[in-house]
């Protein structure tokens, strides 16, 4: 149904219906977006494969051992870690745990309801924990306190404060930035009280093996590719891809979604996303620098 | 239970036993950060800092950092009464905003901070006016540190991101804390004072209008010393009040630029 | 221009010498801002003595719809006797939101009300523009 048509239909009687920009988005989002996008440029200004600015601060969360808030346009994450003593699994005595998890809280987004994570949390979440573990991120061993006794659970819960789409980007990106400012204190493992005595100051930092950071795309009308896509044109988007890429600019992980892509595109994208990664990377940098000189 | 919808880790968890060194003799007229009693902590509010919600606030004072975002009023998913509106409080401490860490699953002391949080700010909230919608106010607790300042600052916090909603109200609500330690009224306890505290006592107030909408008090103490609190915390929502004020005219003039 | 804005709780005239309007209220003889915004005076309303005082807010909150607003919507669900619309813009503000509203079957017209078809009528997906005239109920004027 055209909207126009719509327009010219009501404006017998009283009522008179102007289309501003604000209402079309509203009724016809994707034909908004469209026209933009056809023109080679978005909805919010930017050309089609920049992403937006990004923001990373680390550190401010005193109760964690490690934390930071990364910011990408208005997506907003706080992540932030903390190390509990447990006792390693008998398979592994000397392994720690790493356990990331998201949440995208009612509080980020009128789209999110209050309850138990959705299925976007969910996937993000799972697909975080894979990156860990098939990356290597961090040596488990390294949160060993006493072999078969005791070892470190790093807890890192990844809280978006504001939602405006692409959380996995952002929330990759405060993993890695949190973990880096992780410090543990010195501790020991008292074998007649079978407790664990941790100094009272946190000292220790972590070695991380790879700095894995996502960029994600997304391909509107099967035609057009747009890097970093926000939660307006999220739902209007036929596939998604991210791509992560470490400090070495070896790929650790794709994952696509939606319909099919081609190979050239597919490139393309793996290009865009070494230099998003090298940008989000030296932007933790900075932040960690700050942090330590501070 | 497993949590089939996060990832989890080991069942149990607990954290070291810290060594600490030796504890400061408390001074209510100077403390550890250099206050006296009768001071609150320096207070830095902001709002519109969620972009997605109708309305929202960040409060940092201290170490304590909450974060506060309001929707609404949006349709009921219930009409509970018709001819008014309803407000929704949710109170939620991050899983690394205190000592030890929390669960997602909400347990009874958030709960009872969702059901405070809503009776000291329902007051104020002209329901009247919204009939058959629902206000939700979120509460996200970033940083904890004392339990009683927490919860005021959440209430503050809330109150500030429903005038920043354009909610009607006939008054900003603030609330302030205390406690009673070894005789003396201190203002404002950060977590290592209030192990120290015999009682506590947490105000709601409505300053212009000069009316508490909540008052609890934990902990035996003499009538003489809970009147004395209730006025240094009386005299404290003022001060605040001040500061809210200052923030959401500020909102207004950064929305002109 | 710092004086003139006020916040909820702000005693801003005495109710002797104004009326209350929007984003006020009236309280023991004196009036109070109920909102964030810029306090305006306003020509007393036909056959009032006294000139009105309001607030005007900044930032206009999310659109309702009320009695009488004309409102646009995306048609979700049609049921032989109803349709149900996902409200859009009320007037010509989107909300923020979608609220909910229903077609009824003896609303799409005004004359020969028997032969209307619901499905004959609307589709799902169908962008529609109607008058709210009852409370959560909506006249179709357009379909």
């Amino acid at each position: 149904m055209d909207i126009d048509t719509a327009a010219d239909a009501t404006t017998n009687g009283a009522s008179h219906f102007t289309l501003d920009a604000d209402t079309f988005r509203k009724i016809h989002p994707a034909e908004y977006n469209r026209r933009f996008i056809s023109q080679g440029v978005r909805a919010d200004g930017r050309p089609l494969q920049r992403f937006r600015k990004a923001n990373v601060n680390v550190g401010s969360i005193t109760t964690a051992n490690g934390s930071s808030m990364v910011r990408l346009g208005n997506t907003t994450v706080i992540c932030g870690i903390k190390a509990e003593v447990t006792e390693p699994t008998p398979e592994a005595p000397r392994a720690g745990f790493l356990v990331p998890n998201l949440d995208l809280p009612a509080l980020c987004s009128p789209q999110f309801r209050p309850g138990p994570p959705g299925e976007l949390a969910q996937t993000i979440s799972e697909y975080i924990n894979q990156i860990c573990t098939s990356t290597n991120l961090l040596n488990l061993d390294d949160l060993c306190i006493a072999s078969g006794q005791a070892v470190w659970v790093l807890h890192a819960d990844i809280l978006c404060l504001n939602y405006e789409g692409n959380a996995l980007d952002a929330a990759l990106a405060a993993l890695i930035a949190a973990l880096w400012n992780v410090r543990l204190p010195k501790s020991t493992y008292d074998e007649l009280e079978g407790t664990v005595r941790a100094a009272a100051t946190n000292t220790i930092p972590l070695v991380l093996n790879r700095l894995p950071l996502a960029a994600t795309f997304g391909v509107f009308d099967a035609q057009h590719l747009i890097a970093d896509p926000t939660d307006q044109e999220e739902p209007l988007l036929s596939s998604q891809l991210a791509i992560v890429v470490d400090q070495e600019d070896n790929l650790c992980g794709i994952l696509k979604e939606g319909s099919a892509m081609d190979r050239e595109r597919m490139v393309e994208c793996i290009g865009l996303a070494r230099n998003r990664a090298q940008a989000l990377r030296r932007l933790i940098d900075e932040a960690l620098a700050k942090a330590d000189a501070s | 239970m497993a949590d089939r919808k996060r990832v989890v880790g080991p069942e149990k968890s607990v954290l070291p036993l810290v060594e600490s060194g030796p504890q400061q003799p408390f001074n209510p007229d100077r403390r550890k950060d250099g206050r006296s009693g009768d001071r609150i902590r320096p207070l830095f509010l902001k709002t519109g800092i969620i972009k997605q919600a109708d309305g929202s606030a960040y409060i940092e004072t201290g170490r304590l950092k909450v974060a506060c975002g309001v929707y609404g009023p949006r349709q009921s998913a219930r009409n509970k009464l018709p001819t008014q509106g309803t407000l929704n409080c949710d109170f939620k401490f991050s899983a690394f905003s205190s000592a030890k860490r929390r669960a997602y699953a909400k347990d009874n002391h958030e709960r009872e901070c969702s059901l405070i949080v809503y009776q000291a700010l329902a007051p104020a909230v002209r329901l009247d006016l919204i009939p058959k919608s629902t206000v939700d106010v979120y509460i996200q607790i970033l940083e904890s540190d004392g339990n009683a300042a927490c919860l005021a600052a959440a209430i503050t916090c809330a109150a500030m991101a429903l005038a920043d909603a354009g909610i009607e109200m006939t008054d900003a609500v603030a609330a302030s804390s205390a406690g009673y330690i070894g005789g003396n009224v201190v203002l404002d306890p950060d977590g290592d004072e209030e192990t120290l505290q015999n009682g506590s006592l947490m105000v709601s107030y409505m300053p212009s209008l000069n009316e508490v909408t909540h008052m609890m008090q934990i902990g035996e103490v003499t009538t003489n010393l809970t009147v004395k609190g209730m006025e240094a915390c009386v005299d404290a929502c003022s001060q605040i009040r001040t500061v809210m004020q200052q923030a959401l005219a500020a909102s207004l003039a950064d929305g002109n630029s | 221009m710092a004086s003139l804005i006020v916040t909820p709780g702000e005693r801003i005239a005495h109710a002797a010498d104004y009326e209350a309007s929007s984003g006020t209220y009236e309280r023991d003889e004196y009036v109070y801002a109920s909102v964030v915004g810029e306090k305006r005076e306003l020509p007393p309303p036909a056959g009032g003595m006294r000139p009105l005082i309001q607030v005007h807010r900044k930032k206009e909150t999310s659109a309702i719809p009320e009695i009488h607003s004309i409102v646009t919507g995306k048609v979700v669900r049609v049921k032989p006797r109803e349709a149900t619309v996902s409200i859009l813009v009320v007037g010509n503000v989107p909300v923020r939101e979608s609220f909910q509203g229903i077609i009824r079957l003896q609303d799409v017209r005004a004359t020969e009300r028997d032969k209307v078809q619901m499905y004959k009528s609307f589709r799902p997906g169908d962008i529609v523009r109607l008058a709210s005239f009852a409370e959560m109920e909506i006249e179709g004027t357009w379909g």
